[in-house]
């Protein structure tokens, strides 16, 4: 897969026209800033696309990445056990980023997703009781949270599948997208980065953007 | 036979949602339509737990548990009734080495008989299958053997000042959870109820549609009763014969 160094150096030869001179003016940087906003808008549309075709659950799979490896910790102030998240989230309407918590051999037994505020209600619910296999979580920024995981389970291990933002990812990380995608995300990142030129009707001496 | 983590399955199935954000809302509709439609609203039981504090004196609340009417812990072999306080904090931060802090004070108690007059009767239970039939504890208000408090967030209760060896709850069990099990035939009663009360609150889904798992739900209900009211061919002839008599024909 391309990785996010790859695409802004194609990006940066291409708007200098095939050939890299010596005092390119667009810094890599700024491209890896363009990368990051523009990817992460392509992936929140795209998704979003493909669950209005379906419905909340039909995310394609191309989209999601599973992280088999991810820490539980302890959250002594307030006393809860919580994980961080891999990956930065892109926005989706109801979490819908944030696809299954499990650990890391049990898939057969996904752990229900709740709301951030609702353990009041699901304390008063039969459904909310803590089950031994199963612990729901509820998602805050970019940390999990779980109501009824016992702190001595701090320290292992679980999986999230979540679909991954491009913000936050390394120079030499691929570049969470499916391979028909690049294409579009790097014709979007180069449109972004163009030197502004005034059309011909507006053509003044000032100005030495005119062609 | 099959439970309601299976209905709750199918629902999801029917529902094309792999994901596991629906499955305590789709659970408790199913608890909902077991406890309404298949139990016929049944009494909650009063069921006894014996269960063992862990390090640092927390026991998790059984699933089924609606509320709890007395705990007790053995001392010396004989139960002594524990006292409710709100205001001790529940043991659950660490420390940098990852070791539990002890807020709440886990001393062994001294009790004796002194001021334990009042008796209180338990209800009857079983314990690994044997019958308890007759079971009473001491204790009571300011406690020499000891406290617990409730901590409904994490369903669990905190005890100090017990030994750590058993404790027993009585509590009032709704007698049902993910687990609870029904039969075959009743699998598409609590499935369309699911699919009716999530309809039912559905602000996108048609009137139309509405209607039709509405017909659906109560059909398979009807369905259900039916079949389990029928008459088997015994009962049919015992009714034939209950009206026959070897006497005279007239």
């Amino acid at each position: 897969m391309l990785t996010k160094k790859a695409m802004a150096e194609t990006i940066q030869l291409q708007l200098s026209g095939g050939r890299m001179q010596a005092g390119n003016h667009i810094d890599i940087r700024d491209v890896y800033n363009v990368i990051d906003m523009v990817g992460d808008t392509l992936i929140a549309n795209e998704v979003l696309q493909s669950m209005r075709e379906s419905n909340v659950a039909g995310v394609d799979s191309d989209w999601i990445k599973t992280y088999d490896n991810v820490l539980l910790r302890y959250d002594e102030r307030r006393g809860i056990v919580y994980l961080k998240l891999p990956s930065r989230r892109v926005s989706l309407p109801k979490d819908a980023d944030l696809r299954s918590v499990c650990w890391s051999q049990g898939d057969n037994v996904l752990w229900p997703k709740e709301t951030p505020g609702s353990a009041w209600m699901w304390s008063q619910l039969e459904a909310g009781a803590s089950q031994s296999n199963m612990f729901p979580w509820y998602p805050e920024g970019d940390q999990l949270y779980f109501r009824t995981m016992p702190k001595a389970f701090t320290g292992k291990k679980v999986m999230v599948r979540m679909v991954p933002a491009v913000t936050g990812l390394a120079e030499s990380d691929p570049l969470p997208i499916p391979a028909q995608f690049t294409t579009v995300l790097m014709e979007k990142v180069s449109a972004f980065l163009r030197p502004q030129t005034a059309p011909a009707k507006m053509t003044n001496d000032q100005n030495p953007n005119t062609k | 036979m099959k439970n309601l983590n299976n209905v709750v399955a199918l629902v999801a199935m029917d529902r094309e949602d792999d994901s596991a954000s629906g499955y305590q809302r789709y659970l408790q509709y199913a608890i909902h339509s077991y406890k309404n439609d298949l139990q016929f609203r049944i009494n909650p039981a009063v069921e006894v737990l014996y269960a063992t504090p862990n390090d640092v004196g927390i026991v998790p609340m059984p699933v089924d548990m609606e509320k709890y009417t007395k705990i007790a812990v053995l001392i010396l072999g004989e139960y002594y009734t524990l006292t409710f306080n709100p205001d001790m904090p529940i043991n659950n931060r660490l420390d940098s080495c990852g070791d539990p802090i002890l807020d709440t004070n886990n001393g062994t108690c001294t009790c004796n008989d002194d001021g334990y007059a009042t008796l209180y009767p338990w209800a009857s239970h079983w314990r690994a299958g044997n019958y308890v039939g007759e079971m009473y504890s001491k204790g009571g208000g300011i406690n020499k053997a000891g406290y617990y408090n409730v901590d409904y967030k994490n369903r669990q209760f905190q005890f100090s000042s017990v030994p750590f060896s058993e404790v027993v709850i009585e509590y009032i069990s709704n007698k049902v959870s993910a687990q609870s099990v029904i039969d075959d035939a009743a699998v598409d009663v609590v499935r369309y109820a699911v699919h009716y009360q999530l309809a039912l609150f559905d602000k996108k889904m048609t009137q139309a549609d509405k209607e039709r798992l509405q017909r659906q739900y109560l059909q398979s209900a009807y369905d259900y009763r039916v079949m389990k009211t029928l008459l088997t061919p015994d009962e049919f002839m015992d009714i034939i014969y209950r009206s026959s008599s070897s006497g005279v024909k007239r």
